[in-house]
């Protein structure tokens, strides 16, 4: 073997252990606070859920707003989605960028400007008020914050799951007597189906762990994120940590559920 | 009936200018042009999938060209089938049908009855085009387009196919637009050839075809006529690939 060849072999050797040592320092990284996290607080945590009321009602409140902001998202986000995914969005750039800020703006500033917009002080707010749905201290206002931070995520993993599915499937429906609407009902929505669940799955995951915006706007009644920050700042780590843990254990339930609908078949793809 | 008439529309990098042809009531119009002619975009303007941006489209003597797809009754069988990878041969074959019962009966017809059960995964290439258009025929049509639909089936079922798309259309008096690569294909089938340019697409030609009926798979390709025609078709698409060629140095 040539110098050359050797010398060429030794550099790729050290690239590749230089690769795996980055890779195992970012996943250590990544890793050891969960597990720590879960080592300190899990079992206690987990415990605690038979006798500890307040975490109970907080885990409770926090699923069921984080199902409503889903929902909602859901049901307003997915005709955007769709129209964006289709190129059918008037200034559909501008609504693009629109719906990428509050991926963007710290949480805390989301939930200040939410405050504005729809505090007791706003005309919006205090119209809400007025139907029953005051959104500072108040379960609307956590719904609102989780749907502000949480529902671009739908509507993007959304629109990319309906890019997926090839426009002319529409058109051969259409030519087959649908109209446009029941032409994206029967065809486009199956074939989509996995990846809408996927995007709602991961926005209801990620309004579960919100907790900048929904602390500006409501601390009580608390939702399982500020119960776990108030006992810190209350009782200290020992007594955040079986909190934490639970909503560490309750991020794995979406994690599975997500890897099992990505294991599936990608119905959308053009048939071959 | 099929009219159109100074069409214009773009898809993409596809533009039609000005394209205009028209074909009588139960005549089979055959559309050839190299690859990127836009032979597709023209399809689906007639079909009413994509918008023209000027000219006009007539069926059946009626100004179409702002009515949506489900009402201009056009089955349209794209080249790559395009079956709803989510339903069965059956329910494929059954969607747009007002009788499952004859959707069934037409696919069985077709060749594809064995299939019904299965899922469009399962299926080759060639047994997916005929699932493409029995479904297609399916709500009974009186206009049809096809793109490329016989393009995955072997020689032996692509003759009978020809044959069949022939006997169906003289049998429901179906008006046809079939988009084509093979000139042997085109002759053997056409009561018209349209030929297209190369982007943007203009028609370069358009000539009538008066083989006599029904034609037959070797009858028909003896025929002088048929021959001269063929030379004549394939004549013209060499000297513009040439006229393409001396452009493009």
């Amino acid at each position: 073997m040539s110098d050359a060849a050797v010398r060429g072999r030794g550099t790729h050797r050290v690239a590749a252990a230089g690769v795996v040592a980055g890779a195992v320092l970012l996943l250590a990284l990544l890793g050891l606070p969960i597990v720590a996290l879960l080592l300190r607080g899990g079992v206690s945590g987990l415990g605690q859920l038979g006798s500890d009321r307040e975490l109970r009602a907080a885990l409770w409140l926090t699923a069921q707003t984080a199902t409503v902001a889903t929902l909602l998202a859901m049901l307003l986000g997915t005709p955007l989605a769709y129209l964006l995914a289709r190129g059918r969005m008037p200034a559909g750039a501008l609504v693009g960028a629109l719906l990428d800020l509050p991926l963007l703006i710290p949480h805390p500033v989301a939930g200040m400007a939410l405050l504005l917009a729809f505090g007791r002080a706003s005309p919006a707010g205090a119209a809400l008020a007025q139907i029953g749905l005051a959104v500072v201290g108040s379960r609307t206002g956590i719904v609102l914050a989780m749907l502000f931070v949480a529902a671009p995520l739908y509507v993007s993993a959304a629109r990319e799951a309906i890019a997926r599915v090839d426009e002319r499937y529409e058109s051969v429906a259409r030519t087959l007597g649908d109209s446009p609407v029941r032409a994206v009902w029967r065809v486009t929505r199956p074939l989509a189906g996995r990846g809408l669940v996927a995007a709602a799955v991961v926005m209801w995951a990620r309004a579960v762990s919100e907790f900048g915006a929904i602390v500006i706007l409501t601390y009580n009644p608390k939702v399982a994120s500020v119960l776990s920050y108030d006992r810190f700042t209350g009782e200290g780590l020992d007594a955040a940590l079986p909190v934490a843990a639970v909503l560490v254990i309750l991020a794995i339930v979406p994690l599975l559920v997500l890897r099992s609908l990505r294991a599936g078949t990608a119905l959308g793809e053009p048939a071959r | 009936m099929i009219e159109v008439e100074s069409l214009h529309a773009r898809a993409g990098a596809f533009e039609l200018r000005d394209v205009s042809f028209s074909l009588p009531p139960g005549a089979w119009g055959i559309v050839l042009g190299s690859a990127g002619s836009g032979k597709t975009t023209l399809l689906e303007t007639i079909a009413g999938v994509r918008r023209a941006a000027s000219g006009r489209v007539r069926l059946r003597d009626s100004d179409v060209t702002l009515v949506p797809p489900e009402r201009r009754g056009v089955g349209i069988v794209y080249q790559h089938a395009l079956l709803f990878p989510h339903l069965t041969v059956e329910e494929n074959v059954c969607y747009g049908a007002h009788d499952p019962r004859y959707a069934v009966a037409l696919a069985r017809r077709l060749g594809a009855g064995e299939l019904l059960a299965r899922g469009v995964r399962e299926l080759s290439g060639g047994e997916r085009q005929i699932v493409a258009l029995a479904r297609a025929l399916a709500p009974q049509p009186d206009i049809l387009l096809l793109d490329e639909p016989l393009a995955a089936v072997d020689a032996q079922t692509r003759a009978e196919m020809q044959d069949l798309l022939l006997d169906l259309a003289k049998k429901y008096d179906q008006t046809c637009v079939l988009v084509t690569h093979d000139v042997d294909e085109a002759v053997y089938m056409a009561d018209r050839i349209v030929v297209l340019s190369k982007r943007p697409t203009t028609v370069v030609a358009d000539l009538p075809v008066s083989l006599p009926k029904p034609r037959d798979q070797l009858q028909t390709r003896e025929d002088p006529a048929y021959l001269g025609l063929r030379h004549k078709v394939i004549t013209l698409i060499r000297s513009m690939r040439a006229g393409a060629a001396t452009q493009e140095s």
